[in-house]
């Protein structure tokens, strides 16, 4: 198949999208001819009460859409948490390179397997000043060639961005989803490790004081007065992962978010 | 503030230019680690002749530079051309109406910065550039981008349509896009910004001939 050409022609037909129905159909339609089975594009909200403008088109087997939503998957769903920190598409089979799985989360892939959600390719959808979101793609052993994953990428972009245009506006962050910079992650990462201000700030190169600011700013957007609480909430909102905390190798995955700030080389 | 400079207003930001080619060493070959030449701390490449120009984003106060662009003429050697046409399934658009965007960059400053102001600088720029583009009567603009900003340039409310599919370019995922500019495009994008004040504050004029 000529998969360029195919996204180019879903993208002149969802220019004239008017309803969720109608690209439901369309992305439907291309996923289908590149051989994924199920789909899920959505907003990373909690989709039990998603906020006014969040994505959700989900077209999951019926037993799983029910099972993860009566056991609040999406909380702490691989696929999602991955997606939250991944700024290009990647496989579910990726997912144990990324995301240091707890029993419960490969309890959940075991689960989703067996409810015939085994393979999957996932677009993280990642736009400054929004809630972020994923497509993702599931699709049974050697149906999809691998030629048609960069086609898929541009597919869960461009569906995504037209879903979220039909759902009225972007979806601003809701006021309650508290977000840290990335200095404040790092100071409350390595507070959580049991570091001195003292000690955070050799190792970032900072002042004692700012070290001290930053984890204070961090508490408050929070509300909370403690650091154990903050470090709580903060792994709790997935702004801090347990591997940030207790691997060494966390630091490159702070550093890294440091160096997403750094926008589009151009060329 | 937003300006643009080429060959003729060169003179009047000797400082700005010089910011902008150590930016790029700092950003390109020191950060992303790629493969460029550079001299004295400058990074330079075979792209940057009389005709290329540059588009740059300074703070007002400090004259500090926030983020540059280079803008070559696709009628003459481009980068799209001599390195990326690889990445195109089609032919890419050229003219005396067309672009190419390169060496974007934002100053590594700006990491300290909070969110609010690193969108409230990307955003400027994006007006600042599709203000000089109005200016001149550029039509399209055509760059290669790393994959993982194709989402947020897709959110910008524009024509943006890709010319070929992302592909593996060395280590990193790349994808050549082009976008379409109409009469609408400033207009769309101030209002998805909020942003009503222009932005652009001194660009040379556009030669007679190449009109």
């Amino acid at each position: 198949m000529d998969y360029y050409t195919r996204v180019c022609g879903f993208l002149e037909d969802i220019r004239a999208v008017r309803t969720e129905k109608e690209l439901t159909r369309l992305v439907a339609q291309v996923l289908q001819e590149f051989g994924f089975r199920h789909y899920a594009i959505i907003s990373h909200v909690d989709l039990l009460a998603p906020p006014q403008g969040a994505v959700r088109i989900i077209d999951y087997p019926q037993s799983w859409k029910e099972r993860s939503a009566q056991q609040r998957y999406f909380a702490d769903d691989p696929v999602l948490l991955t997606a939250q920190r991944m700024a290009l598409p990647f496989t579910w089979e990726d997912i144990p390179r990324h995301l240091d799985l707890t029993r419960r989360q490969q309890a959940i892939l075991e689960e989703a397997r067996a409810a015939g959600l085994a393979h999957g390719y996932t677009v993280p959808i990642h736009v400054p000043g929004q809630v972020s979101g994923s497509c993702s793609f599931s699709y049974e052993a050697e149906a999809v060639d691998p030629a048609a994953f960069p086609a898929a990428h541009y597919i869960g972009i461009y569906a995504f961005n037209a879903a979220l245009k039909l759902s009225g506006r972007a979806a601003e962050r809701p006021e309650q989803a508290v977000r840290l910079t990335n200095r404040q992650r790092q100071c409350l990462a390595l507070a959580a490790r049991g570091k001195s201000d003292w000690s955070i700030g050799q190792l970032l190169t900072l002042s004692q004081q700012t070290v001290h600011m930053h984890i204070e700013l961090a508490k408050n957007r929070y509300g909370v007065s403690s650091r154990v609480e903050a470090v709580v909430r903060a792994l709790f909102d997935g702004e801090l992962a347990f591997a940030d905390i207790l691997r060494e190798e966390g630091a490159s995955f702070l550093a890294a978010l440091e160096s997403s700030q750094v926008p589009p080389p151009g060329a | 503030m937003v300006h643009v400079i080429d060959w003729q207003n060169r003179d009047r930001f000797t400082d700005a230019i010089e910011q902008i080619h150590r930016l790029r060493k700092q950003v390109f070959i020191d950060f992303f680690k790629w493969d460029l030449t550079h001299v004295n701390g400058l990074e330079y490449d075979q792209f940057d002749t009389p005709d290329a120009f540059y588009l740059f984003d300074q703070d007002p106060e400090t004259g500090t530079v926030l983020s540059s662009m280079r803008l070559l003429p696709t009628t003459g050697p481009h980068m799209m051309d001599s390195l990326f046409s690889h990445m195109c399934a089609v032919e890419w658009p050229r003219g005396p109406n067309v672009l190419e965007v390169s060496r974007l960059l934002y100053n590594p400053i700006l990491q300290g910065a909070d969110e609010e102001t690193m969108l409230r600088t990307r955003r400027r720029f994006a007006l600042g550039l599709l203000e000089f583009c109005e200016l001149w009567g550029i039509r399209e603009l055509v760059f290669v981008t790393h994959a993982k900003f194709l989402a947020r340039l897709v959110n910008y409310n524009w024509d943006i349509r890709p010319l070929g599919l992302p592909t593996i370019d060395g280590s990193q995922q790349a994808a050549a896009m082009r976008l379409i500019l109409t009469p609408e495009t400033l207009p769309n994008l101030r209002t998805q910004f909020n942003h009503f004040e222009p932005v652009l504050q001194s660009h040379p004029a556009r030669p007679r001939k190449a009109a």
